[in-house]
């Protein structure tokens, strides 16, 4: 067998141990051969051990000892800071309907240094982006504010100093508008961005308030909530190579914190109706501007407050301030004299303390002397020479002033202003806007201050001051307005209502009754008939105020009506005040149709039964609604 | 012999008790050393690719799956191989080696370039780089023909015609260019000289002319091999130039200390994504593995390369005949000396050379064909001849 395998061919014949007893000088050759090929051999070894001594070294100083020096030195994990930005709590209205909110849009940059590193005749590239631009963008003229092709060329050859990049258009619509091609064109570059945007019709933009550059607000709730509506950045730290974001790598520092909704008590149905009301009736008049506020009247929630103003006033004012004037609340803002709509309340407050009853009597001529001064009547339709002998009722009906004047003589300064001051006259409405006045209020004691105080002229109030002291009639408790009527928040939408005051009695719920009678009067037989309701029995008191301009008084009228509906079980307070209207000028008839028209609308948004049917509007003569 | 008649007379069930027999003369180290390597190379393959798999192409498995294919496809060839008698191997030496050269000396003509190098040869879907067969044919041819001469101390003088071949076809790998591959077979070839016992000063003069040679290449200004001698002052300073010439060091080495003793675990490499190490899943896999798995790990590997040698060197030192012997150790140092160059070159000790890890780098061609390689050592490592277990029955 072993003789076989040996000489079959190609075979190596096994070498026999040394000591075998037939080894030949050939073989003993072969031996050391191998001896001196394993020698070889273990120095094969030898050198393979060295070297993986050498790479065990190495790896060992990489990962052990010097470890520090390259550990942590990634070129893919760039640990990237990420600021999350908080989205801008929404403003929204009592049914959660949004006022405004954030759109996505986008800024158009130029950057003339990408045209400087861009080969290519700066001229044909600029003219590329020109007629891109005007394609895109018809109309906004921005070739202009392109960097012209010389100081591209220049810039190409000395390419020390960077161009400033220029903003182009900021916070542009993405509607209509073909990012692709834009993206194209040379030197052009797009910022994603979110722009504040009201709802559809720019309902209460007054109230909203505008929101600047960088998301400073300049005005409105956008200014006055925008601790709740900013929110808080959010911090995080994640690896980031160039497929994306690593996965696991995040670290949040602090989740961000969006904020909050400021939810209001604005109805924007009926805000909007009154707003459209009350801009038109801006606009027939010429006024300078008006406005128009409702409350509820058991809570006091303020459900519109529509202003608007004259097209002449916005082209007057400076440049600047024109677009503030635009959304100028002045509902709040705008205080002035209320004329004969005071007159309730000295009534009221005479009721109150019993000096008068509604059958008390009073005789009119046109006129009472006061010291070395006189207040008058002026005399309208068939009160030429004052209004004769007439009951409280007359009194209110035909806004004397005298008569007015004489009732304030017997209650006397004190409670007067004390009831004045009780529904919330000469003090700010904090109802969360940062504009609102506190309106001008008498401070020395006068009799002749008295009478005027008694139907209206020296102080300064505000149409809201007048809506909310009228919500006194109610029941005869003062409601603070509120505005906001909860903040909500954004993500889990919890709510948190404002804290609302409660009612401060300043008249006997008799008196309010005794003055609602009064104050329907007006509506059915007096200076308010233009104010009459079609289902409903309203009550109400116009006025018509000398504005003051500069300290004096001018010939500009400032025509109000404020009035409750319905009058038994008073749901609505509207308060309608229009600034200096051209032509017919009176309370009545100027602010009373708006009174009714928001009025009706109001009860018909909310359902509310009728209390008449409809009928012929009465006591229509041409004197109708010319008293002050 | 009376071989034939015998044969046929074989019933099935003795030839796959036959079958069976033949695995188990096979050396128990060697075949460990060998699984271990392969299945280490799957899990790093797996764990370097994943990443990039599903960017480029949507698939965690991509490569893995080739990879594992190309495993299969070498397993088999190495039993297949393992089975061949170490006389028709040898028989059948000079046939490879002329076919392998026939195939690189066509690679400049009909060759296809990729990455600035001219190494590949295209048959349909199949793709080969004769540098790699080479690597492995002229250390089995020159060990038939060492194995020839009988004489004790043997002088290369006597067969200058073969070794000169074997050196102009070093060159011309060298040219394509590929250094990388060069020096593996002229690490293969002077191990095989070495053990073969040619003369001492013979020995000397070859490995100084072969280091004159690398450091000409690396040295001398020489138009369009110039990132060679960037490469060079990389190693020096890996930190230096972090995005340019000694990126690919500075990365390594910044994946490698990333995973310290024990490593940031199995699939948690961080540089292996794009961005990172660069060729994470080929040349520099073993910086992945270091990552991964540590010191500990990167160790554990190099003493399995270890192991392979010592487990080469001692079947090579028990063969009786000097063709397996000369073969078995010329194959194992070539392996093993390429994996000690790849992880010299992740470890910023050489300049980078671009040689995937034997048997752990993606790469179907390299694997399929060590596998081969290792099968050539297995058939001459065989403790009897195959063909004769059956008739030992």
């Amino acid at each position: 067998m072993n003789e076989r395998r040996n000489t079959r061919p190609g075979r190596v014949p096994a070498p026999p141990r040394p000591t075998a007893p037939r080894s030949t000088p050939n073989v003993q050759a072969i031996n050391r051969a191998r001896k001196d090929e394993h020698g070889r051999m273990g120095i094969v070894l030898w050198i393979g051990g060295l070297a993986f001594t050498l790479i065990a070294g190495k790896l060992t100083l990489i990962q052990l000892v010097q470890r520090d020096i390259y550990a942590g030195q990634s070129s893919v994990s760039r640990i990237r800071h990420i600021n999350d930005e908080p989205r801008r709590g929404m403003i929204v209205d009592r049914n959660g309907r949004a006022l405004v909110m954030n759109v996505p849009a986008v800024t158009i940059v130029f950057d003339a240094n990408i045209l400087v590193k861009q080969t290519g005749d700066p001229e044909d590239l600029l003219s590329a982006t020109k007629i891109g631009l005007e394609e895109a963008l018809p109309g906004l003229d921005l070739a202009s504010m392109l960097t012209s092709s010389n100081e591209i060329l220049l810039r190409r050859n000395n390419a020390r100093a960077r161009f400033q990049p220029v903003e182009l258009v900021r916070d542009l619509d993405l509607a209509n508008l073909d990012l692709k091609v834009l993206r194209k064109l040379p030197g052009i570059g797009i910022v994603k961005t979110t722009k504040r945007s009201l709802a559809s019709g720019e309902i209460a933009a007054s109230v909203v308030g505008l929101l600047g550059r960088d998301a400073n607000p300049l005005s409105g709730m956008e200014l006055a909530m925008n601790e709740h509506l900013i929110g808080v950045p959010g911090q995080r730290y994640l690896a980031k190579d160039l497929d994306g974001i690593i996965p696991g790598t995040e670290e949040v520092v602090s989740k961000v914190k969006h904020g909050n909704d400021v939810v209001l008590t604005i109805d924007s149905v009926l805000q909007s109706e009154a707003e459209s009301l009350v801009q038109s009736v801006v606009a027939k008049s010429h006024a300078q501007y008006g406005s128009v506020v409702v409350l509820d009247a058991n809570t006091g929630d303020v459900l519109v407050m529509a202003n608007a103003t004259g097209i002449d006033t916005i082209k007057n004012a400076p440049k600047g301030l024109q677009k503030l004037l635009l959304t100028k609340n002045w509902a709040v803002e705008g205080a002035n004299e209320p004329g004969s709509t005071f007159k309730s309340f000295t009534i009221a407050s005479a009721l109150d303390a019993g000096v008068i009853t509604t059958n008390s009597s009073f005789l009119c001529n046109g006129e009472r002397r006061i010291g070395k001064r006189a207040v008058h009547c002026a005399p309208h339709g068939v009160f030429q020479h004052g209004h004769a002998s007439q009951d409280v009722s007359g009194v209110i009906k035909q806004s004397c002033n005298v008569a007015t004047a004489e009732i304030a003589s017997r209650l006397g300064w004190d409670r007067l202003t004390s009831t004045l001051h009780a529904v919330g006259c000469g003090q700010r409405l904090e109802i969360g806007l940062n504009g609102a006045t506190r309106g001008v209020f008498p401070e020395t004691e006068s009799k002749i201050g008295l009478a005027t105080l008694s139907f209206g002229q020296g102080p300064a109030i505000s149409p809201l001051h007048l809506a909310s002291a009228y919500g006194t009639f109610v029941d005869g408790r003062f409601r603070r307005p509120t505005l906001i009527h909860a903040v909500r928040d954004q993500v889990s939408g919890a709510v948190k209502l404002t804290k609302r005051s409660e009612a401060e009695r300043v008249f006997s719920a008799e008196t309010a009754t005794q003055m609602r009678s009064l104050l329907k009067d007006v509506i059915e037989t007096g200076t308010g008939v233009k104010a009459q309701l079609a289902f409903h029995d309203a009550g109400g008191k116009t006025g018509t105020a000398q504005m003051v301009e500069d300290g004096r008084y001018s010939g500009k009228y400032m025509a109000s009506f404020v009035g409750l509906a319905p009058i038994k079980e008073p749901k609505f307070i509207v308060a309608v005040t229009i600034a200096a209207p051209k032509g017919d000028h009176y309370g009545g008839s100027v602010a009373g149709p708006v009174f009714k028209e928001v009025m009706e609308r109001a009860m018909v948004r909310y359902d509310i039964q009728p209390t008449r049917t409809k009928r012929q509007l009465s006591q229509r003569s041409d004197s109708a609604g010319k008293g002050d | 012999m009376t071989g034939p008649a015998i044969i046929t007379k074989r019933s099935i069930s003795d030839r796959v008790h036959e079958m069976l027999s033949s695995w188990t003369s096979l050396d128990g180290r060697f075949m460990a050393v060998v699984v271990a390597l392969v299945i280490a190379g799957i899990l790093a393959v797996t764990s370097s690719s994943f990443a990039m798999a599903l960017s480029v192409h949507d698939d965690a498995w991509f490569f893995t799956r080739k990879q594992l294919g190309s495993a299969a496809l070498g397993v088999v060839c190495f039993f297949v191989i393992s089975n061949i008698p170490a006389s028709l191997i040898r028989r059948f030496a000079p046939y490879a080696f002329g076919l392998s050269a026939i195939l690189l000396l066509a690679v400049p003509f009909i060759g296809r370039a990729a990455l600035g190098a001219k190494r590949w040869l295209f048959f349909g879907p199949i793709q080969l780089q004769p540098s790699e067969i080479v690597k492995f044919t002229a250390v089995i041819w020159l060990a038939a023909i060492l194995s020839s001469d009988r004489r004790r101390v043997k002088s290369m003088l006597q067969h200058w015609i073969q070794i000169g071949v074997i050196g102009f076809l070093i060159i011309m790998t060298e040219r394509q260019p590929d250094l990388g591959t060069a020096l593996c077979i002229g690490i293969g070839v002077v191990a095989t000289l070495f053990v073969a016992n040619i003369h001492r000063s013979q020995i000397i003069a070859i490995i100084l002319v072969g280091a004159c040679g690398v450091g000409y290449l690396v040295f001398a200004p020489q138009g369009g091999h110039d990132y060679r001698s960037g490469r060079f002052a990389a190693v020096a300073d890996p930190g230096k130039d972090r995005d340019g010439a000694g990126m690919q060091n500075w990365r390594s080495l910044v994946a490698l200390a990333n995973g310290g003793a024990t490593g940031l675990g199995l699939g948690q490499s961080r540089e292996k994504r794009r961005g990172g190490v660069p060729m994470q899943r080929t040349d520099f896999i073993f910086a992945v593995v270091g990552e991964e798995v540590g010191l500990v790990g990167t160790l554990s590997l190099l003493a399995l390369y270890l192991w392979l040698l010592m487990v080469g060197i001692n079947l090579s030192v028990r063969s009786t005949d000097p063709f397996s012997r000369y073969a078995i150790a010329g194959i194992t140092s070539s392996i093993v000396g390429q994996a000690l160059l790849n992880m010299a070159v992740v470890t910023s000790i050489v300049p980078a050379t671009g040689i995937p890890l034997p048997l752990v780098s993606y790469g179907g061609t390299s694997l399929v064909l060590t596998l081969a390689a290792l099968g050539v050592v297995a058939a001459l490592s065989r403790r009897k001849p195959a063909r004769n277990m059956g008739m030992e029955k």
